[in-house]
This record gives C-alpha cells, structure tokens and sequence, in this order.
C-alpha cells in the first residue's frame, strides 16, 4: 500500500468516526422515546403539532402541551392523510437537502444575495471599464486567422540567412511530418524568434507558413492583459484549439515577453493574470501529439527577461536571433521594397543601403514607402513623370532619421529598462507630439514596439501609434 | 456546538461524496489521456485533497446552502482518440455519474442492513448510509444544473451548436450570477423538485 492510499484510507476513517460521534452526541439529546400507541393516540386525540421523520422508522413529534418524544413505528397512510388534512405535512429531516426552511434559513440566504448582488455590481462595473468589451469577445482569442495560407515566402526577407535556414527544417515538418516521425528528430514544435522591433520576426513567421502551405494564426501577447483572471488562459486555450482544428498550422505569437516574463516577479492581480496565461500556453505546447502539425513561433526583443520555463526543451527550444542587417542584407531589403517602384537609373540601392546603415527592416521598408510618397507629390515639379531619385530617398532618409532621433531616448530606455513591453508602473512621464501636430502628455502605461499609451492628468488613457509620432520628450520623474 | 455536530452528521458524508465525485472526474480524464489531474496528485479519492477551504468546510458549517470543492483540472488538448468535445462532456458528466452510483450503492447495502437487529456502531453506519442516498441524489441533480461552473454547464458545453457558442460563452461569464439566482430561486419555487428527491430517496431506502 502506497503511503498516499494509506493515508486516504486513514482521512476516511477518521471522518466515519467522526460522522458516529456526531451521530451518538445527537442521539444522545434526544427527546425520551414513547411506545407507538402514544403516536397513534395523539393523533386520534389531535394533540399532535408536528411530525418529524428523523431516522428510519423513528418520528419526533411535538404535541399541543408542549412536549416532544421520540416513537419507533410505521405512519400508517391513513394517519398521513388525516394529519394532512390538519394541514400537518410529515417534516423529513433530510440535512443538506433540508426542506425546513424556517425563518432563520433564510438568513444566509439573504447574505447569498447580497453577495451576489455586491458581485455582479462589481462585474458590471469592470465590464464597463473595459469599454466595449463584451463576454464571448474577452474569452475568444483574438487571434486573427487568416483565410487562406499567407502569400509571403523567404524571398520576401532580406538577409536573416541563417534563421532561414533553420526555418526551412520548420517547413519542411509541416509538409512532411512522417519523414520526421521516421527519422526519430525532434519536431521543431516551438521557435524562437528574437530582434528588435521591425527586423522582421512577423515577416519571418509568416513566411514560414506561406512556404509551407499552412494556416497561420497571429496574436500579440499584450492581447492578454488588461484581462480578468483567467481570461487570458481561455484565450490561450482558445487560440490552440482553433490552430489543431486548423493543422497543419503556425501560431505565431508577437510580444511573447508581455506574458511570458520571468514568473514569480511583482505581485497582485496582473501577475496572477499573466501566470495562469503563461501556464497555459506551456499546458497547451506540452500537449501536442509528436506528429500534431502545429508549430509555434514566438517573437520577443529580450529573452534575458523570459520565464525559463518557456525555452525548455520541447517548448520554445529553437532560438533564432535576428541579426542587425549588414550591407549586403540591407540593399537585398530595400530590393524587396523598391521592387514595382520605378526607379530613377541613376540610384545604387547598395549605396543607400550603406547610408542607411543601422535601420531595422522596418525602417528601411519605411524609407522606400516616404520616398514613393515624395515622388508621387513631387510629379507636378517634374512634369508628370512618377521616379524614385536620390533626392526622395534623402529627404525621406532625413526625415526618418529625425524621427528616430526624437525616438531614441525613450528607445533606449525601452531596450534598458526591465518594464519594456509591460505596464509601466506609471511614475513615467512622457510628452508625445503626433504628426497632426497634437500633443499628449501623461504617464507610461504601455510600450512597445507598435504603441504607447499614456494616462493623461484626467485619467484618460491614450494609445498612440509610433508611427504618428514625431517627437516624444525624454521619460522624466515625476515633479 | 449542538448544531455544529447537527451539521457534522451532513458534513461528513459531503465530504465523502465529493471526494468521490472529483475523483471520478479525475480518473475519466486519465483513461481519456489527460493525466494532469493525475499528475496534480487529484485522482484519488482524499478528501484532503479536493478540499476547497471555503467552498467546502466554511461555508457549508455556517449554514450557507452553497457549497463547492476544488474543481479537476482537465485539459482537452491531451485527450487521445476522442473528440476534445466528448471527451469534456464524458469528463464532467463523470462526477454525476458517481454520485448517482454511489447513492445507490448506499442503498443497496442499506436495505438489508436495516433489517438486521440493531447495534450502536451498527446504527450509526446506518444512519451513515441513509444520509447518503439523498445527498449523493441530491449532489448528482444539483451539479447536472446546465449552468455553467457545474459539471452540467461542462456537458452543455461540449453539446452546444457551433453557431450558438458566443450566445453560450457569454452565459458561461455569468454563470456564477445565475447559478446563485438560481439557488434561491430554488429555495422558494423548489419545493417540487427536492420532494420528489425525497420520495425518491425513500423509494430506494424502502420506506
Ligand atoms: N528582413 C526584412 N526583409 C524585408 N522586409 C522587412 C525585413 N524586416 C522587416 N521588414 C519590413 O518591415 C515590416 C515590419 O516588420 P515585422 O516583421 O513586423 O518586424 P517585427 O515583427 O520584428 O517587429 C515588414 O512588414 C516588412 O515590410
Ligand atoms: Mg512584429
């Protein structure tokens, strides 16, 4: 017997002996037992007040002078009926499922109500706070599935040679997983993606799925904040369940780091949230069949700050880092993005490329796209003719450079500080100018990569994209 | 302390129900191929061990007629040859299943042993049993109720139309609300329904 038996047997036992104790001390008060001719008397007499099945074949009943005994015997139906019809009802004592009720049973209730009351005032009350947010949309994942398998492929990045390399193994599990069941390796089940903003993880993972031919599901881990208990895990649930229903499959799952952070750092409610989330997702990885076609690509800026858990083998335990471009990537980059762009024949994208040097993937797709946006502006000047000249490409790289220079404090305090991608704690100033001229100023809740959000001196809270905003002061403590 | 022991003589036997009952839930996942319940060290039958402090002991022993143990985990992505939806419903239908087994296990040792010349421990044994055949009936219709955190809801849950799942999934949130509604709504209009688990407890116990 295994000492976890032995102990179930003993937690039994000892509860069946607790169970006669009780029992014996409530015999023991007992009121004193008449013979059933007693019964039968009161009855014929209607003396009786009450009757109370008890136990089997025992009935208490309580008579007009006040006194209540005890009488072992059968209620004969006809005494029901009389009874009955004296509007006396046979009391069972059936404990949990208590038919008495009494004045007095309903004072829990009555606590029962006010709990709930209380409850759903506080529901209704968070649910507004969410805004629009209603029930199956808070639960459903909000992962967005894309009808048919992505158009992008491998060609469609620049450089990021040796993390394509890698994830063409990926491809190839999705189209011919029997292969790799064959061959005993390891399923590439969860990879890695790591790189600043906008160096192309999101491009990367959906052109695995568009070389392989597979469905692709996207969802931002700052998606699940902000979220009841629980929710978050629902999602994750959801948004897996959904991807083995679609197989084969990728997950790709942006801002890993928003919820899958270290365990165990900070307390409350938001790490509770963000726990049982993580725990989730690493349920739901650990969950699938060796041949499931399903792969998941996480994507994060740091993953010094990730819960170690999530790198362990058979989770995300393919890691690619996504080098800075160099020159040779870079020109191949802006290649992809001037292509159906009529260029000027005069322009070396290599040479630009050179003078861009240190831009994201992001940041170079941007200049190609500015610089398209000034020639489409600049036609009536050059009679009519729509070409990308070294003049367009510099004005937009000045712009964007200033853009980035107005970025860089708070980048840099981004990359930095360990509240990157989470909520900050709100002791963050910032001052933020919009292309349209606006300014918002408040207090850092959210950064990353896509958006700020600022809580204003109102309360307000404000999502601001990146890509409107001009200038943002540096973060300062508060006055 | 009159009505503590009162309530202990319904207590006791709860517990052992329920122990029961979120065993079989357990156990149900494990054959389906989820062992996190198993794994979790949930797939036995210690009350210990499913105990919810509040939900099992402190609410039942001031008197609030409401009462849960800590619920099995399941998770459906690990069930093996059968449909994540079955698998869920045949899950938590398992709970309410071992109770009704259970209330007429009780009564089945308890018919004949009520004949036989009474004992003290005897007696309380039997007083122990004839508890147990109303509770068991009674914690098998409660937790079938089709709202959401009971096992009834669950079963719903792996039944509902593809086309009604949103409807459903934002019952589910409220659940809670409509389960405790409910409860007192019970209270007041139920009396049918707990009388006839009355006469059917009698039924089985013979009287
Ligand atoms: N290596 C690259 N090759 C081509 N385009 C790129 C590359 N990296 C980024 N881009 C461009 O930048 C955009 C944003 O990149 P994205 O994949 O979202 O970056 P991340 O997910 O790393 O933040 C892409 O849609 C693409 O147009
Ligand atoms: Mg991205």
């Amino acid at each position: 017997m295994t000492p976890s038996s032995r102990r179930t047997l003993l937690v039994w036992l000892a509860l069946v002996l607790l169970f006669l104790g009780a029992f014996w001390l409530v015999q023991g008060e007992e009121p004193p037992e008449q013979p059933w001719a007693q019964v039968e008397q009161d009855i014929a007499q209607d003396e009786v007040l009450g009757v109370r099945w008890t136990e089997d074949m025992t009935y208490e009943v309580s008579t007009r002078d006040g006194q209540v005994y005890r009488s072992r015997g059968v209620l004969a139906p006809e005494a029901i009926q009389v009874l009955a019809e004296r509007g006396i009802y046979l009391d069972y004592d059936l404990g949990l499922v208590g038919l008495a009720g009494g004045l007095l049973g309903l004072l829990p209730l009555l606590v029962v109500a006010l709990v709930v009351v209380g409850g759903l005032a506080w529901f209704l009350r968070r649910l507004r706070a969410q805004g629009t947010a209603t029930a199956d949309q808070m639960r459903k994942s909000r992962a967005r599935l894309l009808e048919k398998p992505p158009a992008t492929r491998f060609s469609d990045v620049g450089g990021c040679d040796e993390a394509k390399a890698r994830l063409s193994d990926v491809v190839d599990f999705l189209q011919h997983p029997d292969a790799w069941a064959q061959a005993g390796a390891r399923v590439p089940r969860g990879i890695l993606l790591e790189g600043p903003p906008g160096s192309g993880k999101t491009l990367l993972a959906r052109a695995v799925a568009g070389e392989a031919g597979v469905r692709f599901f996207v969802v931002s881990g700052s998606e699940f904040v902000e979220m009841f208990v629980g929710v978050g895990a629902a999602r994750v649930r959801d948004l897996f369940e959904q991807a083995s229903k679609n197989a084969p499959a990728v997950i790709f799952i942006d801002e890993l780091d928003a919820i899958g952070r270290r365990r165990g750092s900070g307390i409350g409610h938001w790490n509770e949230e963000r726990e049982q989330t993580l725990n989730q997702i690493l349920v739901a990885m650990d969950g699938f069949e060796p041949q499931a076609r399903v792969v998941v690509i996480g994507a994060t800026n740091r993953s010094d700050i990730l819960d170690p858990a999530l790198i362990r083998p058979g989770r995300f335990d393919v890691r690619l880092r996504i080098p800075p471009l160099d020159q040779a990537a870079a020109t191949q980059v802006l290649r992809i993005h001037a292509q159906g762009k009529p260029l000027a024949p005069d322009v070396d994208l290599a040479a630009w490329a050179e003078r861009a040097a240190g831009a994201t993937g992001a940041g170079l797709e941007q200049l190609c796209n500015e610089a398209a946006l000034l020639a489409v502006r600049r036609r009536a000047e050059r009679q009519g003719t729509v070409e990308l000249r070294a003049q367009d490409l510099a004005d937009a790289l000045a712009a964007l450079r200033a853009q980035g220079e107005a970025f860089a404090p708070l980048d840099q305090a981004l990359v930095d500080s360990s509240w990157q991608l989470s909520r900050g704690d709100g002791s963050q100033q910032a001052r933020v100018q919009l292309a349209d001229g606006t300014v918002v100023e408040g207090a850092l809740v959210w950064a990353d990569g896509h958006f700020l959000k600022l809580r204003q001196a109102d309360g307000r809270e404000v999502a601001v994209a990146r890509r409107h905003v001009v200038r943002v002061e540096p973060p300062r403590e508060p006055a | 302390m009159d009505w503590l022991v009162a309530r202990l003589t319904v207590l006791v036997p709860l517990w052992l129900s329920l122990s029961v009952h979120e065993w079989a839930h357990a156990w149900t996942a494990n054959r389906l191929g989820d062992d996190t319940a198993r794994l979790m060290g949930r797939m036995r039958v210690d009350p210990l061990v499913h105990v919810d402090w509040v939900g099992t002991v402190l609410l039942p022993l001031v008197g609030v007629p409401i009462g849960w143990a800590k619920p099995v985990p399941v998770n459906p992505l690990r069930f093996r040859g059968v449909h994540q939806d079955t698998g869920l419903l045949l899950a938590a239908g398992a709970g309410p299943a071992s109770n009704l087994v259970l209330a007429l296990l009780a009564a089945l040792v308890h018919r004949p042993v009520a004949l036989a010349p009474a004992h003290p421990v005897g007696s309380g044994l039997l007083a122990l049993l004839a508890v147990a055949v109303p509770l068991n009936l009674g914690l098998a219709a409660f937790n079938l109720l089709p709202v959401p955190p009971l096992d009834g809801g669950r079963i719903v849950d792996g039944l509902v139309p593809y086309r009604w799942r949103p409807h459903w999934a934002r019952l589910q949130v409220v659940g809670p609300f409509l389960l405790a509604a409910l409860l007192i709504g019970a209270e007041v209009a139920g009396a049918g329904p707990l009388s006839a688990l009355a006469a059917a407890s009698d039924l089985l116990l013979g009287r």
